[in-house]
């Protein structure tokens, strides 16, 4: 039904490449509006809908709406707007050393910084995705054409080709200064080893047969963890190469995932409150049933005191002090949807959501 | 030098009075006095029996510029945009505690189900928390759900309580319909131009009225509110009425007062002020017939009307009284002066109301209606005061104490000159030092006011109304809503059009999207709503309301059936905008629209199936406004100026004359915008007029000097001589009617509502000027431009 459409929107990307003149960063034109435009400068850069923050080194650095990349070396009380060349919704931030560090979001978006996310440069979008995932499946192709899941593969391709570019990144894992894998949208995945020069599709060493939104990636001891749609969890134990299947957990789409702290345990959450915990590697999951409310958890992060602080769309925040086994409720929600949070170096910790960025002194959390 | 040069013989006995002296127009109305005066009296019973059938209203469809290119999209959409042009907010805070109660709930219902009767009201468009049209969204296991804020099984219970304040969380309207603190929610009211029952034009006094009795019914239930909108800045100036007319009354009694002072005739003050005031009636009588009503704004016209008569008559009744001191006959007397002054008045008044009548150039309907209404009652003068007044002291005479003091003045005349400090002062402009310093001065002067008032904005510099005071009820309730609510009473619509049902096509809505967070992210913006955020969000809330996925898609198909109707029509060919802004002062008005122009202007944010255009919305509209009025300053004080310069030159056949006249007008001009910059006054619809009528006061003064001045020129007098005499005949008068026409509005400055008194500053300021301008600049600037020289061939070839 849909399929029309795309070709008149590829159609008309055709005709764009061919008149429209390159930008003045070299990146050839999309015609798709928020690739082609550079973030502007937001009139209050940290009171914008944020998705994801992160540390790089002292640094905190968060990723929103429209390009608006902030970053902040005061623990997050004064906020800078890095240059950014597009004005996507970014949705993941991850740093592999202070200065190196990868921002993912839609249309493709993959952009990376050298300078601890001052200035960002795109590695890839979705179109150029597009291409190397009809690459790998032509490549799975080739080397075993009678193979059900190569076919399957360039089936898939064949439907992002002509769908364009809209399929966005959801998480971003920077394993080294090198090595980095993005997830998305429909199993969509990317992998570099190179810093970013060339990334290669990496949606064939997921153990997913049908193609799942991917919303969360996490190393948790020995594992790599990929938290996904319709309660897809996949664990990687050699270092990010294959991502096999685990049991589900549930039918519900789990959001993220956090280390429990003990045993290599790991907790998901996601739809309506949802939690479950694994100390088994995800062969078998316990549900953590202490939220007490519909809402969609969102995030979740371990502070330095071993708390575990996890945050729901309605603003309320849940803390843990037994490694998961049970969660207790801060009194007071916060007026915002909480998306993500990290530990600011002074032990403060630092909330994004739809209204911008919030700070919570670490006491509150019971630790200093 | 003698005062005979003028031929009027003193001639005490009508008998000897030759009836068929004078000019032809001269003769034809002074033999038939008593058929003349009946019918004066007639018209005057006419018209005033239909005065009091004049209405005071205010129209917001007058107010607009209907042929401007933002109005005339607007009015295109009308109809798509039924709620987003004059509409009325109502905001009803809980005393205690929240909006989630029952109590306050059913106060709220009462208030919007008393709110939705009235006449005017669009009730298809007014939302409150109780009208169907406010609906919440959320995504639910079943994909996408809605429903009214307020079920139908509400009944006030706490389970019921809760709900409803889910539902106001899901309806996304925080700070639009409730307030973040949920202290208060918020009605909107949207107004039709006429009563949807009846079909007659809406009655502002009467809707403010109206809720304001509401108001003051609901403060005893817990409850307060705060109304804001057109309506009710008109509806308090017109239910202020009485307050402007009481002000009016102390100037009218001031100026008579001021009269009796220097006349000490009961009689001729007495007539002076009744053929002022008949003008004003045959002018007020004009309007039901011709089908205007007056509005807050023009109601200062009748004023000025009067102002302007009252200049009149008292040179009238001046002349009369001097000619009858030196014991001319009433009737002579008075045919005397018409004959000396008929010409000169007649001038002014013909050239005031071709003055008025070029603001009728500038296509607001408001201000053509005042320009006509100040047409006609200047014209009308002519008649009352040139004519009538004259005829009625012919039968009158004056006061026989005032004559004989009008004598005494006389008989030192004839002696030579008068000396007094003041006459004295006055003649040092004829010198040529006093002379320089005059213009020298008034050259400084003219150069800092033109650097000043190069400062004069268009529009309302401050938030709220203007026209009110800061510390009334209407302003406070303005700040109220704008401190508590992000959706300001300020909204621009900008309007999209795409090819019909493409409106979702992936380039159209996120070019849309790129222009509302541009605008998302300037100082001058609160808010914004538009089918792109709204794609956005309904990306998220179809995606398990992830939101890592709050972002356009490029194919979105399924959220447009969840699209509220204010977003996208029925046809998915239009697409409004909203802009909520901070305020509606010029500067940001500016700053919004020329934003959205080069936005538009730019070739990226073109494409072949849709088109971007400006602008709906009060702001719009105000925005639109602006630029007319803006246009229209320059063209307007052109075009008055041309008048004024033909009318003198027509009157005085010298361009030098001319220059005497129109240079001190030219000053009062530039310092009037000056004086507007310092009370902080924009140049609007309301206030534009103001500058064309203070040019039209001033020409009356300076015709009134200069053609009896120029007439002693001309049969040669020195240009001290001339002057003195002048200042005898007309001038004093002059010096007169300045002061106490200022003396009487300046008192405005204490009137309730702040329009007054800012008009009333600026009148005074204006009558003074006009004054100083033509008893000082005109002599001194006769002393350059009038050289004795020019006139001595013409004496000697006599």
């Amino acid at each position: 039904m849909p399929i029309r459409r795309h070709f008149t929107v590829i159609l008309g990307l055709l005709c764009m490449l061919i008149s429209t003149p390159l930008r003045a960063d070299g990146q050839v034109p999309t015609g798709i509006r928020p690739l082609d435009t550079p973030a502007l400068a937001a009139k209050v850069p940290d009171q914008v809908t944020l998705i994801a923050i992160t540390k790089a080194g002292n640094r905190l650095v968060a990723v929103g709406e429209h390009g608006v990349i902030i970053y902040s070396d005061d623990n997050g009380k004064t906020w800078t707007q890095a240059r950014v060349p597009v004005s996507v919704l970014l949705t993941a931030v991850a740093f592999a050393t202070p200065a190196q560090g990868w921002a993912v979001g839609h249309y493709g978006v993959i952009l990376h910084t050298s300078d601890a996310g001052a200035t960002w440069q795109l590695q890839l979008n979705g179109i150029q995705a597009n291409q190397l995932t009809l690459d790998a499946a032509n490549q799975a192709v080739a080397q075993d054409p009678n193979s059900e899941v190569a076919q399957r593969a360039l089936h898939r391709a064949n439907i992002f080709m002509a769908a364009g570019a809209d399929k966005p990144f959801l998480t971003v894992l920077a394993l080294s200064a090198n090595d980095a894998i993005a997830f998305g949208g429909y199993r969509m995945a990317m992998r570099t080893t190179d810093g970013g020069k060339t990334w290669t599709d990496w949606s064939l060493h997921i153990g997913d047969p049908i193609s799942h939104n991917l919303y969360d990636v996490e190393q948790i001891g020995p594992y790599i963890v990929i938290a996904g749609e319709a309660g897809n969890v996949f664990i990687s134990t050699d270092g990010g190469n294959d991502f096999p299947a685990v049991t589900a957990p549930t039918d519900a789409t789990m959001f993220g995932a956090v280390a429990t702290g003990d045993n290599n345990g790991v907790l998901v959450f996601g739809v309506a409150g949802q939690a479950y915990r694994s100390e088994d590697g995800g062969k078998t999951w316990q549900t953590v049933q202490t939220f007490g409310s519909e809402a969609n958890l969102l995030a979740a992060r371990t502070l330095a005191s071993g708390v575990i602080v996890v945050v729901s769309e309605a603003g309320v925040i849940y803390v843990s002090r037994d490694h998961a086994h049970s969660f207790t409720r801060l009194p007071e929600p916060q007026k915002m949807g909480l998306f993500d949070l990290v530990q600011a170096a002074n032990g403060d910790v630092v909330f994004v959501g739809n209204l911008g960025v919030q700070r919570v002194p670490a006491q509150d959390f019971g630790v200093n | 030098m003698t005062i005979h040069t003028d031929p009027s013989p003193v001639i005490a006995d009508i008998s000897q009075f030759d009836r068929k002296s004078g000019s032809f127009l001269e003769g034809l109305l002074f033999n038939h006095r008593p058929i003349i005066l009946l019918a004066c009296l007639l018209a005057t019973l006419f018209f005033g029996f239909s005065a009091t059938q004049i209405k005071l209203n205010a129209s917001f469809e007058k107010m607009i510029p209907t042929h401007q290119a933002f109005i005339v999209n607007f009015l295109k959409h009308y109809d798509e945009l039924q709620s987003q042009g004059n509409a009325v907010r109502i905001v009803v805070s809980a005393n205690q505690g929240t909006i989630i109660d029952a109590h306050y709930l059913s106060v709220l219902q009462k208030i919007s189900d008393q709110v939705y009767l009235l006449p005017g009201v669009d009730r298809g468009y007014m939302t409150s928390l109780w009208t169907p049209l406010t609906r919440w969204l959320a995504v639910t296991p079943d994909g996408l759900e809605g429903g009214p804020v307020i079920s139908q099984y509400y009944d006030g219970s706490p389970a019921q309580l809760e709900i409803v304040r889910q539902n106001i969380a899901k309806t996304g309207k925080i700070g639009e319909l409730v307030s973040p603190d949920f202290k208060s929610s918020m009605i909107y009211v949207p107004l039709m131009e006429n009563d949807n029952l009846t079909g007659k034009p809406l009655n502002y006094g009467e809707l403010a009225r109206d809720l304001n009795g509401i108001r003051k019914e609901y403060a005893s239930q817990g409850v307060t509110l705060h109304i804001v909108g057109f309506a009710m800045v008109v509806g308090d100036m017109i239910n202020g009425i009485n307050e402007i007319l009481a002000f009016f009354a102390v100037s009218i009694l001031i100026a008579t007062c001021a009269l009796f002072w220097y006349t000490r005739c009961v009689r001729s003050t007495l007539l002076v002020v009744t053929a002022s005031l008949v003008a004003v009636t045959w002018q007020m009588g004009l309007l039901p017939i011709l089908g205007f009503d007056l509005n807050p704004y023009s109601v200062l016209v009748p004023f000025l009307v009067f102002a302007i008569g009252m200049s009149h008559g008292a040179q009238k009744m001046n002349g009369v009284m001097q000619d009858i001191g030196r014991g001319t006959h009433p009737l002579v007397a008075a045919r005397y002066t018409f004959r000396r002054l008929f010409l000169a008045g007649f001038a002014a008044l013909t050239c005031d109301a071709a003055s008025f009548g070029v603001l009728m150039t500038i296509k607001i309907e408001a201000i053509r209606e005042l320009a006509l209404i100040a047409s006609m009652g200047v014209g009308i003068l002519i008649f009352t005061n040139l004519i009538m007044l004259p005829m009625l002291l012919s039968y009158t005479g004056v006061s026989r104490k005032a004559a004989v003091r009008s004598m005494r003045t006389e008989m030192a005349e004839e002696g030579g000159r008068v000396s007094h400090p003041l006459w004295d002062f006055l003649d040092l402009f004829t010198q040529r030092r006093y002379a320089t310093m005059a213009i020298f001065l008034a050259v400084i002067l003219g150069c800092v006011g033109w650097y000043v008032g190069r400062g004069v904005q268009v529009g309302d510099l401050n938030q709220g109304a203007p026209e009110l005071r800061q510390a009334s009820q209407y302003n406070k309730d303005n700040a109220y809503i704008l401190s508590h609510y992000s959706t300001g009473s300020d909204v621009l619509v900008v309007m999209i059009d795409t090819t019909p049902g493409q409106c979702t096509d992936y380039k159209t809505i996120s070019t849309i999207d790129g222009l509302e967070w541009q605008l998302d992210q300037m100082h001058e913006v609160k808010s914004t709503e538009s089918l792109a955020s709204f794609a956005a969000m309904a990306t998220m809330l179809l995606t398990e309301d992830a939101p890592k996925w709050d972002a356009l898609d490029l194919t979105m198909t399924d959220y447009i059936v969840y699209a509220p109707s204010r977003l996208v029509n029925p046809d998915c060919s239009f697409l409004p905008l909203y802009v909520s802004l901070v305020d509606h002062k010029a500067a940001t008005l500016d700053h919004v629209v020329a934003t959205i122009q080069k936005f538009i202007a730019n070739p990226a944010n073109q494409g072949a199936g849709f088109k971007i255009s400006l602008a709906g919305g009060n702001a719009g509209i105000e925005a639109a406004t602006n630029i007319v009025i803006k246009q229209a300053n320059d063209q307007m004080l052109y075009l008055v100026y041309a008048a004024v310069i033909l009318f003198c030159f027509v009157t005085f056949r010298s361009w030098r004359a001319v220059l005497c006249a129109v240079l001190p007008l030219v000053l009062t001009s530039i310092l009037s915008q000056a004086l507007m910059v310092w009370l902080h006054i924009g140049i609007k619809v309301a206030t534009l007029p103001v500058i064309a009528l203070g040019v039209g006061i001033g020409v009356d003064y300076a015709l009134y000097v200069l053609s009896i001045c120029l007439k002693q020129l001309r049969a040669g007098a020195s240009l001290s001589d001339a002057y003195h005499r002048t200042l005898l005949f007309t001038g004093k008068v002059v010096l007169l009617t300045g002061f106490t026409l200022a003396a009487g509005v300046v008192t405005w400055v204490f009137a309730p509502i702040k329009f007054q008194a800012d008009m009333g500053l600026l009148l005074s300021f204006m009558f003074v000027w006009n004054m100083l301008g033509a008893m000082i600049l005109v002599p001194s600037l006769a002393y350059f431009l009038l050289p004795q020289s020019l006139f001595k061939p013409a004496v000697e070839s006599q």
